[in-house]
């Protein structure tokens, strides 16, 4: 679920000491933007709702969650379109994967 | 990266997603700059009425205000104060 390359340039980029850090940030970070935009469409807040997704995006782009990214980009977009009621199944699905890119990104750090 | 051959400088860095800002630092930091942060708007204004910056850089997508918002506070704030 990760690209290895985008994550292996990142660690290079930011050394070996500092990914960890970064890591521990978006492994606090991201189940906060789940909830986050959970809350924000049970409250129809489109607004908030596409923020969160917008920084989840590109949380998981930076680390090479690029299916992840993908997913998260189309709930900003429906955010953005203010269509929260096709989001519900999508964000669900977003909420089920995200556990396994952490697990991946824990190994691949080591 | 590419090789950093520019004048150095201190930077606000404005961003309320922690990774981008921690992210943004190193690499700005590796380049030679010192590196302040600043999670939303109301603590970017603080830290500019206190202190001296080059160059700040604004995250567009933020709660409460967004960075074109905080931009046009700071300029109204710039011209309506003296320059140190």
């Amino acid at each position: 679920m990760i690209d290895q390359k985008t994550f292996d340039e990142l660690r290079q980029m930011v050394g070996e000491g500092f990914i960890h850090e970064l890591l521990e940030t978006f492994f606090e970070s991201s189940p906060q933007l789940i909830a986050e935009m959970q809350a924000a469409l049970a409250a129809g807040d489109a607004e908030s709702f596409q923020r969160a997704a917008h920084s989840m995006k590109s949380n998981c782009a930076s680390f090479g969650a690029l299916e992840l990214a993908a997913q998260a980009r189309e709930l900003e977009i429906l955010g953005r379109d203010l269509e929260l009621d096709k989001a519900v199944q999508k964000l669900d699905n977003l909420a089920t994967i995200y556990p396994l890119v952490e697990i991946e990104l824990k190994e691949l750090a080591g | 990266m590419t090789e950093a051959h520019c004048e150095t400088g201190r930077l606000l860095v404005v961003d309320d997603n922690k990774v981008n800002r921690l992210l943004l630092g190193r690499g700005l930091e590796q380049q030679g700059h010192q590196v302040v942060f600043a999670e939303n708007g109301r603590q970017a204004f603080e830290l500019l009425a206190s202190q001296r910056f080059d160059l700040v850089l604004l995250d567009i997508q933020m709660p409460e205000m967004d960075g074109y918002q905080v931009l046009e506070q700071i300029v109204h704030t710039q011209s309506c104060a003296t320059y140190r």
